[in-house]
């Protein structure tokens, strides 16, 4: 990969982690991982948000972008580095559990590296997805020298999805305009990015909440998902939205339950971001609006707190959505009786029960699951689903089933083709909610050896 | 407890044994997608830069019994390297890309039969024509 490539991560996580910093609430404790991993994410999601409000402005020259960006970069890690330096905040470094864990996720990091080199090399611009959808749109902005019309023209086959937003697409035309060359391996380090962001993230969130067990534990779970593997080599953008999803649940929840602005903020961002990476982000968002209606119904502050961080991306989603996409294929051509029809049919509902239950069923979180349950039996304070956290969960899959219903497409097929990765999106929150609701998980394993003596 | 937390950890490792399966044997290439491109390579050279260009495939030939599920995926792929053209179903194009493969065809029938003008013909099977009659 070219070093100019490599190079404009940096800016990007720069700008991410600054935000991180400067957003974070005031006196509650912090970890320097969270913050850095939160921060890639958000810095990426950011930075396409900026690279396509520099495309929809005219911008031609990409050496003045990209030193626009350098200096937003610089000003925003100066004024995060004055706020650490002011309040005299120190970032933990949090706790990394017990050697044999570590090792055991080293092993699974490293299977899971060799499997994705491997993938590469056959598939270089990712799955039949990734190819025709997510890599088929950045080329499309990466070629088309400022005029966008061809890659969101109603001529394309529908099955391109020129309606899908842009947040994937936009990072890979960036990368792209970074090397000055359509570099295949761009695309394929920007997904090994997300990915392993989202791992990351994970860990560090559990780490954050319980201990280093948990993280472990968590981080191994999701990426021995058989799906997680398929999507990272994949190039799709379900990884970037699942690690987005994780990161508005984990900064609501946390926002609603202490009232914290800044956690609002930053999980706003993260919501607008989910938005402009998928349509189903776009759901999650009304969603978030939903329980925040509920939970937050008499605090305005805390509410606007949530829109200042969505705004920008709910604004960019808003504009392509106007001015650029067709219609999504859901509703194109469709009237309120065709919808009716759909939701009256009985069998859509067995169909769709069967084919979710199989998606969730073949991942690890029902496991975890069971064994949280297993464990509210006993405390019933960890029940997980009075969480906001689960509530943006249950409440999002409800309306993926709503979708279902109404499809225009054949069932059997659109289920097919996507129910496992939209359970995939939901695992990392899944797991999450399961592992949050057990003690940590070095603690369950002394309960569990001390069960096992003989009395 | 311990029980549960050792199932998952077990279905975990029987995923990550399966992907150390999978990194021994390699994945299978995705409809030839790695080599499309080569497939697709001369044609950037010979068509203009931008604009609509038409696409025929086997289906499209007389008595032809290919499935279209194939033949809207091999498009797709052509598309991914032809952008930012946009390619679409059919010969009305001034410029259109015929994709047949392995499959013998008539050449002149297709020219006299669809209007059109041959320009070059690539290695796989891939044409490009030119449209001589409104």
């Amino acid at each position: 990969m070219s070093l100019r490539a490599l190079a404009a991560f940096l800016p990007a996580w720069v700008i991410g982690t600054a935000l991180v910093v400067l957003l974070w609430p005031r006196g509650r404790e912090r970890s320097w991982l969270l913050a850095c991993v939160l921060g890639g994410g958000l810095g990426l999601g950011a930075t396409s948000l900026v690279f396509f409000a520099w495309g929809i402005l005219g911008g031609e020259d990409t050496r003045v972008y990209f030193g626009l960006e350098g200096v937003m970069a610089l000003g925003l890690a100066g004024a995060a580095g004055f706020r650490l330096h002011q309040q005299r905040i120190r970032l933990e470094p949090g706790s990394r559990g017990p050697w044999i864990v570590s090792l055991a996720v080293a092993l699974g990091l490293a299977v899971l590296l060799a499997v994705h080199y491997r993938y590469a090399l056959v598939w270089p611009q990712g799955s039949y997805d990734g190819v025709v959808i997510w890599n088929m749109r950045a080329r499309f902005l990466y070629l088309s020298e400022g005029d966008w019309g061809p890659a969101f023209s109603p001529l394309l086959n529908w099955k391109i999805h020129p309606d899908y937003p842009l947040l994937l697409p936009m990072t890979v035309a960036r990368l792209w305009s970074a090397a000055g060359s359509l570099n295949p391996p761009i695309s394929i380090y920007a997904a090994l990015v997300f990915g392993m962001g989202l791992m990351a993230l994970l860990y560090a969130v559990l780490t954050w909440r319980l201990s280093g067990g948990s993280g472990a534990l968590g981080l191994l779970l999701l990426a021995a998902a058989a799906q997680f593997k398929l999507s990272l080599a994949g190039q799709t953008a379900d990884l970037p939205l699942a690690f987005f999803f994780l990161a508005a649940c984990i900064l609501v929840d946390h926002g609603i339950k202490e009232e914290r602005g800044g956690f609002l903020a930053l999980g706003g961002l993260a919501a607008g971001l989910a938005a402009w990476t998928k349509n189903e982000g776009q759901l999650f968002v009304l969603v978030c609006l939903g329980v925040m209606a509920v939970a937050l119904r008499r605090k305005p502050r805390l509410v606007a707190a949530w829109f200042s961080g969505a705004l920008p991306a709910l604004a960019a989603v808003m504009f392509f959505k106007l001015h650029l996409a067709p219609v999504t294929d859901l509703f194109q051509g469709q009237s309120a009786a065709n919808y009716l029809e759909r939701l009256l049919d009985g069998e859509r509902y067995v169909l769709i029960a069967r084919e979710a239950g199989r998606a969730w069923l073949f991942s690890s979180a029902p496991l975890v699951l069971l064994a949280g349950l297993w464990l509210v039996a006993r405390e019933p304070e960890r029940w997980p689903v009075l969480t906001p956290a689960a509530a943006l969960w249950g409440l999002t899959w409800l309306g993926y089933i709503g979708i279902y219903l109404i499809t225009p497409h054949d069932l059997a097929w659109h289920l097919s083709t996507s129910v496992d990765r939209l359970a995939l999106q939901w695992l990392p929150v899944a797991l999450y909610l399961a592992l949050s609701s057990l003690p940590p998980a070095e603690q369950i394993v002394v309960r569990g050896l001390r069960s096992a003596e003989p009395r | 407890m311990l029980l549960l937390a050792a199932w998952a950890l077990a279905a975990a490792g029987a995923n990550l044994l399966g992907m150390l399966r999978e990194w021994r044997e390699g994945p299978g290439d995705l409809m030839g997608g790695s080599t499309w491109g080569r497939r697709v390579q001369g044609l950037l050279a010979d068509l203009p830069p931008g604009g609509v260009i038409g696409y025929i495939s086997e289906k499209d030939l007389p008595g032809a019994a290919t499935d279209p599920g194939d033949s809207l995926e091999e498009m797709l792929l052509t598309q991914y390297y032809l952008a930012p053209r946009i390619l679409v179903p059919g010969a009305e194009r001034e410029w259109v890309i015929a994709n047949f493969g392995q499959t013998p065809v008539d050449l002149d029938d297709i020219e006299r039969r669809l209007g059109l003008r041959l320009v070059h013909s690539y290695e796989y099977g891939i044409y490009l024509f030119q449209r001589v009659a409104p």
